[in-house]
């Protein structure tokens, strides 16, 4: 393929290629390489296979996280990230052409060890150095996600983003997705396998077919944002389907051999699915007067619905699912109702916050947390244990009269975001 | 088609409180090269970037030939160009790619790029600086750059944000040239400036932003452009002269300025020749005769009264 079909293909993708693979980078990545074996075979190391898997997970992790932020870091310091904005380009070929052309040079190097994988001592699994490799891509796609995802919060921001999107790089692949994967990969040292929907999978195959499904699902993430940038209206339409997505895989470790869970457990787990993935996107997102406004001015169902913050539909779900799970005798309902005053009051703290305070939001939001989630209910506790925690945090068997302290908190809360909406909110 | 190439209609722009454009709307016909003019704070920036669709407004519509910004922007995307007020371009690519680039997430055709690079390059004269590194060239010469990339899929509609700042004297007359050969081509622009002498040269519109207001669009060529003023330079008492202007052919609103005498005249050369053998005629010392300039300044401040 020639560059200009490349170019017409994929303008992003070959502009990263123009970048990253010039030919003192291509010459000098093999002889690091061979620097690094050769002290290795040297030193005497005996499975010089696996290390050399090490290498590949150093260049496609550690280093691919980084140079996959700093992708789109060094756009915007440049100034050249509106620039692109003003393209006519397909969302997904740029989502695409970025994460894998800002990372082609550790690609490259990886490509290089996998081809010296045959010719050196020792032997790697295929599934585990599929895994790794999955592994890189997910830290990568989480990397520029975590980025693009501050960007919103401060498009002037012009760095400093970089080492927070490589940390969270890391931990998706650590061993390769969150903590399905860890466990996952300690059952793999017992040899066991996995039960999901009834069904025994073998770990190893388990752990990457649920990498792939999240890399795509990162993927959409991407694809999603960067479409938002290119000035399309935002919909909540993938956050949804993302959550509806994690509620069904979660579902499955509910299903061990031929026991089916009650329904009221079902609903229950799906309800905290939904909720923790409120939290998860209510964090995640910014929240500006103007979207608020442009949700209140919004003419007909679908442009309203378009301007609807991710989180909540979901957040609905969540309620509706909770209150399923009372009505089918799951939980008492003084508890369901205690959850609910904090759940709302939680919502409306965020948007209070968001909305009065300049910076530093997130040490305030994590101060609060601290203080509502742990201090706060330990001193009742200790004061005067369950019966007064109960006031202040849902505690089981809790009489229905300290329901009055959550929802006096969220009605606190409610009222704090609304003067914060008065004030912010201008003529 | 519509005659009016730009359509739009109650703009509505906040930063957070602050309403940036407050109810903004304007026609600019097809093949206009338009003077976005206003202090500094008026919104001129934040109107060119909702233009682009790279700002949402919070209420108003976008037409840029026919197509909705806010609906479709990537279409929108594709037939203009926007020159914004910093440079944008890649300082590790050399000029070619630059071009290549922008030609490329413009969607245009893999056979055209490179010609359109090198026109591009060859419009803002830089032509022999193809192979060198963006990051190399002078801030005047990136300034180039930007413009070209801009401009190099030859966009229906190119808008330019303080173009002239950061070029020398002789890259501003370049400009100038340019902004008039590709209105001639066929191309819609609109530069905002505050150097107005500099957009008079070649405006045909002025649109004037205050405090997030649009003043109505103003020609400033044509038939429905107001007259233009002419200063006549002289030995003697001005009234005199004054006096024997009166019932000249194509000249009105005389008036005595420093001395001199200032008239609005629409006439062609051979008009001006009749005038001055009038006032010769007529005993009138005349030592010059010269348009005023300053006309869209004057028209500016107009609005702002």
């Amino acid at each position: 393929m020639t560059g200009t079909a490349l170019l017409r293909l994929n303008p992003e993708l070959q502009r990263c290629l123009w970048l990253e693979l010039t030919p003192t980078r291509l010459v000098l990545m093999p002889a690091l390489l061979a620097v690094a074996l050769a002290g290795l075979h040297l030193s005497g190391v005996d499975d010089l296979a696996q290390w050399v898997q090490y290498i590949v997970f150093f260049l496609l992790v550690l280093w691919g996280g980084r140079l996959a932020a700093d992708s789109f870091v060094e756009e915007v310091a440049q100034g050249t990230w509106d620039v692109q904005r003003l393209s006519a380009s397909n969302p997904w070929a740029m989502a695409w052409g970025k994460l894998l052309g800002g990372t082609s040079y550790v690609w490259y190097g990886a490509l290089l060890c996998l081809l010296v994988l045959p010719f050196v001592r020792g032997r790697v699994d295929m599934v585990d150095l599929a895994t790794t490799l999955a592994g890189g891509l997910a830290a990568q796609a989480m990397a520029l996600l975590v980025v693009l995802l501050l960007h919103r919060f401060d498009a002037s921001r012009r760095r400093g983003s970089t080492t927070l999107a490589q940390m969270l790089g890391i931990a998706a692949a650590m061993p390769s997705l969150g903590p399905m994967a860890a466990l996952s990969s300690t059952a793999q040292g017992w040899g066991g396998t996995m039960a999901w929907y009834g069904n025994a999978v073998p770990m190893p195959a388990f752990t990457l077919v649920n990498e792939i499904i999240v890399i795509a699902w990162l993927f959409l993430g991407l694809a999603w944002l960067i479409r938002l940038q290119l000035g399309h209206t935002p919909s909540p339409w993938p956050y949804l389907a993302f959550t509806l997505y994690q509620i069904v895989f979660f579902l499955g470790f509910l299903f061990q051999d031929r026991l089916t869970p009650p329904f009221a457990v079902i609903a229950g787990v799906s309800a905290l699915v939904a909720a923790s993935l409120t939290y998860v996107s209510l964090l995640a997102s910014p929240l500006y007067v103007t979207d608020i406004k442009r949700l209140l001015r919004a003419s007909g169902w679908t442009q309203r619905w378009d301007w609807l913050p991710s989180w909540l539909p979901v957040a609905v779900l969540a309620v509706v699912l909770g209150a399923v799970t009372v009505a089918a005798g799951g939980r008492e309902w003084t508890l369901a109702a205690a959850i609910l005053a904090l759940f709302l009051r939680d919502i409306a703290l965020v948007a209070a916050v968001r909305l009065l305070a300049r910076r530093r939001t997130a040490m305030l939001l994590c101060v609060l947390a601290v203080l509502l989630y742990w201090l706060l209910p330990e001193v009742m506790d200790g004061i005067g244990g369950d019966g007064l925690k109960a006031w202040i945090f849902p505690t089981r068997d809790a009489a229905p009269v300290s329901l009055i302290g959550p929802w006096v908190q969220a009605a606190a809360a409610l009222v704090l975001a609304t003067i914060a909406w008065n004030r912010k909110k201008g003529g | 088609m519509s005659d009016q190439f730009v359509s739009v209609r109650g703009l509505v722009f906040e930063y957070g409180a602050n309403r940036a454009l407050d109810e903004v709307g304007f026609d600019l016909p097809v093949g206009s090269v338009t003077a976005l003019v206003g202090p500094n704070g008026a919104g001129k920036t934040t109107l060119l970037r909702c233009l682009a669709g790279l700002e949402r407004p919070l209420a108003g519509t976008i037409r840029i030939d026919g197509i909705d910004v806010l609906e479709q922007p990537r279409l929108a995307h594709a037939k203009l160009g926007f020159q914004q007020d910093f440079f944008g371009v890649y300082d590790d690519l050399s000029v070619r790619r630059n071009l290549l680039h922008a030609a490329a997430i413009q969607g245009m055709d893999e056979h055209d790029m490179e010609a359109a690079a090198v026109w591009a390059a060859e419009a803002v004269s830089l032509s022999k600086r193809l192979e060198d590194r963006a990051g190399t060239l002078s801030r005047g010469l990136r300034q180039r750059l930007a413009i070209a990339r801009s401009m190099v899929h030859r966009p229906r509609l190119l808008l330019m944000d303080e173009p002239a700042s950061g070029l020398d004297p002789e890259a501003r007359r370049e400009l100038s040239g340019l902004i008039r050969t590709l209105n001639v081509a066929g191309m819609t622009i609109v530069v905002s400036s505050h150097i107005l002498a500099e957009l008079e040269d070649y405006s045909t519109h002025m649109l004037a932003l205050r405090l997030g207001r649009a003043a109505r669009v103003a020609t400033l060529s044509g038939e429905a452009a107001p007259k233009s003023r002419w200063r006549l330079g002289l030995i003697g008492d001005a009234r005199d002269a004054l006096a024997g202007m009166q019932g000249a052919a194509k000249v009105a609103e005389c008036q005595i300025v420093d001395g001199e005498i200032e008239f609005s005249f629409d006439g062609e050369p051979l008009d001006r020749h009749h005038l001055l053998r009038h006032l010769m005629e007529q005993g009138v010392m005349v030592t010059s005769l010269a348009p005023t300039g300053g006309h869209l300044e004057k028209l500016y401040m107009g609005e702002r009264a």
